[in-house]
């Protein structure tokens, strides 16, 4: 495995295992009228442009090396 | 109005498409690389546009909302979700290092890649047919739907017959195609993704203002229909969620996603698509799902023809609906552009030096020959919409499946130096036959899962694809040191 997956490869497996546990969230309660399941996916979204941040961080780095 | 508002849409548009060639024929290289990769110049946000704008179709604003009126709330989960989690990073970690490895060998398809990489002509010949075999079905449906989608809009009254959407369509996609080739189709691609992406929170905003507000709405809509609002009601629908995430890999195996990767200016030009990706999705998607749900309001027991277009004539007036067919043209126009060009691309790069007759002829002329393929391309595919099966509309459905055929063998080849060109074969043919006895098993329904538990076919065929790849390449002797210098060096 080369450097930049590996950079990749450690973030995106905690992203997945959030993924999949959220699918498993309650409908309630409505937050401004999104159920709870729903605005985590949101989160799901919003965390997963965090951790694609990090490892565009570490690939770009790891290729400019 | 409505037909009004289309028609200055696709008026701007090819506007749009010939100012964009003149931009181009300035400052872009020309010959075949300015023609199918705009040189090789595209800047970061007319790569995450483009890009983002040719992965989504019709089915993100009608689909989408229709499923959501049959599902709930649950389809962004299965659909948005997965795709944001797993497209940015296929962005990251295939499309970076194939635009590097692009840019120093001069790769403009899939099968140039896979041919150089794996010192195998024949190779890069079955993945030319295999990807043919499922972007033809899949661009009919996108030109049919276009076609069907303008019809029902404009309503039933003026009986509006459906091939003249689809012809409309054809024709301004090959207008600024054969003007300017990738740099047209990306700054096109630019505009009609801001408009769909506009259409679909301007839907939204009204639609729930008619509806009373969006708490009120959701609140009165959970009282009537509190399934909708579950994302997994049972292990099957969990099920289903987890292999999903399977699905958005075959973005990274599509043709037209390679080319725009390489139309690429830099290998940092990937970075805000990669980071805005997931955004983008969610703009589009949350409001698509979100109203296909509240259409239940409306029309409890069923609604006759897609649930948007019913929600836009209750709540807005025709210059909304007027844009809403604005909106669906650019989601199908900035998908069809794209893969009309790649198929251009694959018959004058990877087909034409292959036949005898026209191999002569096309060397020097890659432009022309391009233009020419597309113009042939476009035409079958008009006739071929006129008098398409149930059998080909299903192959389109199907085809996202079919090219997360590719992908393991797409990922060992910039991962794992022991991957063999025998193995890469067997990888190809593997995930084709176990596609092929999906889709003869289901008869090609649309959201089949094997056995009914909720196991999507990609997950399948990606495992499949992956145990014949690995498994022939152990078993086969590994390439040499000379084949892999030129995609491993330095890494």
């Amino acid at each position: 495995m080369t450097r930049p997956l590996e950079g990749a490869a450690g973030l995106f497996a905690p992203l997945v295992a959030l993924r999949l546990l959220v699918a498993l969230a309650p409908a309630e309660p409505l937050l401004g009228g999104v159920p709870l399941g729903l605005a985590l996916e949101l989160g799901v979204v919003a965390f997963s442009t965090l951790v694609l941040h990090r490892a565009a961080r570490a690939v770009f780095r790891s290729e400019s090396d | 109005m409505t037909l009004l508002v289309v028609s200055a849409y696709l008026a701007a548009v090819i506007g749009i498409g010939l100012v964009a060639r003149r931009f181009g024929a300035r400052g872009s290289a020309g010959g075949g690389e300015g023609y199918f990769l705009a040189g090789r110049s595209i800047g970061p946000f007319v790569l995450l546009m483009t890009l983002f704008g040719t992965n989504m179709t019709a089915f993100t604003i009608l689909g989408a909302s229709g499923e959501g009126y049959r599902q709930g709330m649950r389809v962004f989960a299965l659909m948005a979700t997965n795709s944001a989690v797993v497209i940015p990073m296929t962005f990251l970690v295939i499309g970076v290092p194939l635009w590097r490895l692009g840019k120093r060998h001069g790769f403009a398809t899939q099968a140039e890649f896979f041919t150089a990489r794996y010192g195998s002509p024949g190779l890069g010949l079955l993945v030319l047919g295999a990807s043919l075999l499922w972007l033809v079905p899949y661009v009919l449906i996108g030109v049919q739907g276009g076609g069907a989608a303008l019809a029902t809009i404009v309503g039933p009254d003026l009986d509006f017959p459906v091939w003249v959407g689809s012809l409309a369509m054809c024709l301004v996609v090959l207008a600024y195609l054969v003007a300017g080739g990738m740099r047209s189709t990306a700054i096109v691609n630019t505009f009609q993704t801001l408009v769909f992406m506009l259409v679909a929170g301007l839907a939204f905003l009204v639609i729930t203002e008619g509806l009373g507000g969006f708490p009120a709405a959701a609140g009165r809509l959970r009282a009537a229909s509190p399934e909708l609002f579950e994302l997994s009601r049972s292990p099957r629908d969990w099920i289903q969620i987890a292999t999903y995430l399977f699905v958005p890999l075959s973005t990274s195996c599509f043709p037209h996603i390679f080319s725009h990767w390489m139309s690429a200016r830099s290998a940092s030009a990937f970075r805000l698509s990669v980071l805005a990706y997931p955004a983008c999705i969610a703009v589009v998607w949350f409001p698509s799902v979100v109203l296909g749900a509240l259409g239940r309001l409306e029309a409890p027991d069923g609604a006759a023809g897609p649930i948007i277009i019913l929600l836009i004539r209750e709540h807005a007036g025709s210059l909304l609906a007027g844009c809403l067919a604005a909106g669906v043209f650019a989601a199908i126009m900035s998908s069809l552009d794209s893969q009309t060009l790649s198929v251009g691309t694959m018959m004058t790069r990877d087909a034409a030096p292959r036949l005898a007759f026209l191999a002569r002829w096309v060397k020097g002329r890659e432009a022309l020959a391009g233009r020419l393929f597309v113009l042939l391309f476009l035409l079958v595919v008009f006739g071929l919409s006129l008098v398409s099966s149930q059998t080909v509309f299903s192959l389109g459905v199907w085809a996202l499946s079919g090219f997360s055929t590719l992908f393991p063998i797409l990922f060992a080849s910039l991962y794992w130096k022991r991957a063999t060109a025998a193995g890469a074969a067997a990888g190809v043919l593997a995930g084709l036959s176990v596609w092929a006895f999906l889709f003869w098993s289901s008869r090609g329904a649309p959201g089949w899962t094997i056995a009914d538990s909720g196991v999507e076919p990609a997950a399948a065929i990606v495992l499949a694809s992956t145990a014949a790849l690995v498994g022939v390449s152990l078993l086969t002797r590994p390439p040499g040191r000379d084949r892999l210098a030129g995609f491993f060096a330095g890494r």
